[in-house]
């Protein structure tokens, strides 16, 4: 399986240059793009424009950018679409509406959309006074020098790699070279006139954006779908998910777009292979435990219906924590929820099936029960329970307080042997 | 044959088999389960003089003959009741869970005001022995015994007189100075206790009554009794609706006058095909007090159940989680296979959940445990009849788990 997969990273890179490519949403169901927040951008681009213009617009600009830099294609669009309308200024409806047609998905729209927060980015007058860092003498010169060559890299690659680019090669002779250091050292460049205004701004706007921290590009995102769908056909082309378009807790992204950013196409895979197995043995109606005795007998002891499942639970609990050990993940331990949007990008797991597995999170990460959240209630009431219960109360309502006074009493009680194995 | 003839012999077949309905009163619920007297209609009968009908016999004690519709007024009314709440039974078994064992099962005898124990052999044990009170069970067919003129009988379900006791009479712990609601709520708190019967008879330390050396709670030979005390609460809640006001000092369980106990007994029978009379597990109570509360169709049961059901969550110790103990037939506790069976209803959904819980029983036998066979059924007929068996599975594995079991 492994070796497979290593083939396939470099086969790959062949498959790229095909004209191919499409971000046409293929997994997602109603957009993280579609609430109240975004309506607004997409009435106004559906105004604006017929449906198509902006789709020929994206498609024209799609076919003619192979490298896929998406801040190219951001621009090819943006003019196309201010030719046709020259008061456009409504970028983000543009490509919300590409999501709405299908066109794209919601993780090619993050990067469409990412891309062009950077480049419209204000940047403002600096305080030159704490500003520092620049370098100086020597040093100051080379790293100007370095600033003055980005044009160069410009001319061959997407300006996110240039913008790396250039900050990996400050970084060669100083680790310590920052933003605040490279805040310094364009402000130098743009005083002494040795750089554009233009590109003073541009570059300025990737450093505020931390593009130098990375993130993934058109091209990374064409490269894992392919293989991924290559590897793994979908097994029902007109499945979609609502809840992997949903948004992540503590992101900004949806499950789905959390796990293109942060995984790789081979860890995807990983990931999505422990949900199946995991099914697997949900589904099973026999799981037994044999014990290979030293005198050459066995014996075997088969799994009650509750161990199954506690089984398969903590089994999958405990193959999560040994997926740090994996090299493919080194020492990266993912989210359950990770696990799940893997196994439905791939097809392991059908989008009906997403919510009730999700859910089984509550089982080894219990929310807070209602219970747990009456007990401030209960105390209050387990007092009125000992005392004699007012006549308008029925029977129900006293054996409620009668439960009530034995549960709080005995809250600290020992978990209860149940007699299961798991 | 003559046309004349054929059209003639046919008329008679068919007035010979001819069901008639007879209106009377009968003890029912009304809209907030309080019980009333009130009309109903009486129907596949074939007697018009007494309540001998396709599928139901009634009869007092140890007769034969069926109840006449003008008998004593109190006899009368238990049979009315008992008449009518039967085959509102039957008739959900056939109409609405479709079982073609139940729409093919043999006439019954009813047997209410019914105090001899039952025997095997004999059918009856001597009038002199140990007379039952306060109960209703579901006895099995008998081949009878020719020695001794037992003729041969078919599964019947005997209604016990009831006999009332005053609260002072029982020396509860301290419950004695309180009402029987409180007894109620306590005794389901006793998870390790079976039926109220066999808890009663606990805590019953000396009745007034030894005078005639009557034992109203003398615990019968079981077979089974009247289920859970979720059933029996409502049951006795609702026993007189005359009386009612005296009902809080007083402890006394008039079977033949309580629906849900009705429908429990006849949910036996209907049930018999797999889970065999003559054995009484949690499981098999379970079963038929889910039945009894389907067919009751009580807003108040179902509320009771929730309640019960919610107050068993998972936090704490709490008695009305899973135990070991509760599959053993010493401890079993029926209102937690009910509680269970109710919630695994909502997870199947409303629409097959009945059919679901009947099926089931083809999963199950008198050997079931809680712990394997109920689940194993419950996640087998999912895979046959759940909408989404994978998703519905993990539902009912979510339930189960979360019951602590
Ligand atoms: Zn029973």
């Amino acid at each position: 399986m492994r070796a497979l997969w290593l083939t396939l990273g470099f086969v790959s890179f062949s498959l790229l240059a095909q004209d191919s490519v499409s971000f046409r949403n293929d997994r997602e169901g109603t957009s993280f793009y579609s609430g109240n927040s975004y309506r607004r951008n997409i009435e106004d681009a559906k105004r604006d424009f017929d449906g198509e213009e902006i789709l020929t617009a994206y498609k024209d600009a799609l076919r003619s950018t192979p490298n896929l830099c998406v801040y190219d294609i951001n621009q090819k669009v943006r003019t196309s679409l201010v030719t046709l309308n020259r008061h456009f200024d409504n970028y983000e409806g543009a490509v919300y509406l590409l999501r709405e047609q299908n066109e794209i998905d919601d993780v090619a729209a993050s990067i469409l959309l990412k891309a062009h927060k950077v480049v419209t980015t204000v940047v403002y007058d600096k305080d030159e006074a704490k500003l520092s860092g620049a370098g100086t003498g020597e040093k100051l010169q080379a790293n100007l020098k370095l600033v003055t060559e980005f044009e160069k890299k410009l001319a061959t690659r997407c300006f996110d790699e240039a913008y790396m680019g250039l900050f990996s090669d400050l970084k060669k002779d100083d680790k310590k070279f920052d933003s605040k250091n490279l805040e310094a050292l364009l402000n130098q460049a743009r005083k002494k006139k040795i750089i554009t205004e233009a590109l003073y701004v541009k570059l300025e706007q990737a450093r505020i954006n931390e593009l130098e921290n990375g993130g993934m590009t058109l091209k990374d995102y064409s490269q894992k779908l392919r293989i991924l769908r290559s590897q793994f056909p979908l097994r029902d082309q007109k499945e979609r998910s609502n809840f992997i378009a949903t948004k992540a807790d503590k992101t900004k992204m949806s499950y789905r777009q959390r796990l293109f950013e942060n995984y790789s196409e081979i860890q995807i895979a990983l990931m999505a292979d422990m949900m199946r197995k995991l099914r697997r043995r949900l589904e099973s109606n026999s799981i037994e435990i044999v014990i290979h005795n030293r005198d050459q007998s066995t014996e075997t002891i088969p799994l009650e219906p509750m161990e199954r499942f506690r089984f398969a639970i903590k089994k999958l609990r405990s193959e999560m924590t040994l997926l740090k050990l994996n090299s493919q993940f080194a020492g990266r331990s993912p989210d359950y929820m990770d696990l799940i949007a893997a196994s439905y990008e791939v097809s392991f797991v059908a989008g009906s099936e997403l919510e009730q597995l999700a859910g089984l999170e509550d089982i080894w990460n219990p929310k807070k029960t209602f219970w747990e959240k009456a007990q401030v209630w209960l105390r209050t009431f387990s007092s009125v329970a000992s005392v004699v219960i007012p006549p308008p109360y029925g029977f129900v309502p006293t054996l409620i307080l009668v439960v009530i006074e034995a549960t709080v009493i005995k809250k600290d009680a020992d978990p209860e042997d149940n007699g299961s194995l798991f | 044959m003559k046309t004349t003839n054929l059209i003639l012999s046919s008329f008679l077949f068919a007035s010979s088999v001819f069901a008639s309905e007879f209106s009377t009163t009968a003890l029912i619920r009304d809209d907030n389960h309080n019980p009333k007297v009130d009309t109903v209609t009486l129907t596949d009968l074939e007697s018009t003089e007494a309540f001998d009908g396709k599928y139901f016999k009634i009869v007092k004690g140890k007769e034969e003959t069926a109840v006449k519709f003008n008998a004593d007024e109190q006899l009368r009314l238990r049979a009315a009741t008992t008449y009518f709440h039967l085959m509102k039974a039957r008739n959900f078994f056939v109409d609405v869970v479709k079982a073609d064992y139940v729409a093919n099962f043999p006439k019954m005898t009813i047997r209410i005001e019914h105090s001899n124990q039952f025997s095997e052999l004999g059918h009856f044990t001597n009038d002199a022995y140990e007379p039952q009170f306060n109960n209703a069970l579901s006895i099995p067919a008998g081949r009878g015994y020719a020695p001794r003129n037992v003729a041969p009988w078919g599964a019947e379900i005997w209604f016990r007189p009831s006999k009332k006791i005053h609260i002072n009479d029982l020396k509860v712990n301290n419950l004695g100075t309180q009402e029987f609601s409180v007894l109620m709520a306590s005794f389901r708190n006793q998870i390790h206790m079976q039926s109220l019967n066999k808890f009663l008879t606990n805590v019953i330390v000396s009745v007034t009554d030894e005078a005639s050396e009557v034992k109203p709670f003398s615990s019968e030979s079981l077979i089974r009794t009247v289920g859970a005390s979720l059933m029996l609460e409502l049951g006795f809640r609702a026993v007189d609706p005359v009386t009612k006001a005296l009902s809080r000092k007083w402890y006394w369980l008039d079977t033949a006058m309580v629906p849900e106990i009705i429908y429990h007994e006849y949910a036996h029978i209907a049930l018999s095909d797999k889970l065999v009379l003559s054995h009484s597990t949690a499981i098999i109570e379970g079963m038929a007090d889910f039945f009894a509360g389907q067919i009751a169709d009580s807003p108040t049961l179902a509320k009771g159940i929730k309640q019960y059901n919610v107050y068993n969550g998972k936090s704490a110790k709490r008695k009305q989680n899973y135990m070991t103990e509760f599959e053993m037939t010493e401890y079993a506790n029926t209102d937690f296979v009910f509680g269970l069976l109710w919630e695994m209803k909502k997870i199947v959904g409303e629409d097959r959940g009945v059919a679901f819980m009947y099926e089931l029983r083809n999963n199950l036998t008198t050997n079931s445990s809680i712990r394997n066979e109920l689940i194993e059924g419950l996640l087998k007929s999912c895979d046959d009849m759940c909408s989404s068996p994978f998703n519905d599975r993990i539902s009912i594995l979510k339930a189960l788990n979360h019951k602590g079991i």
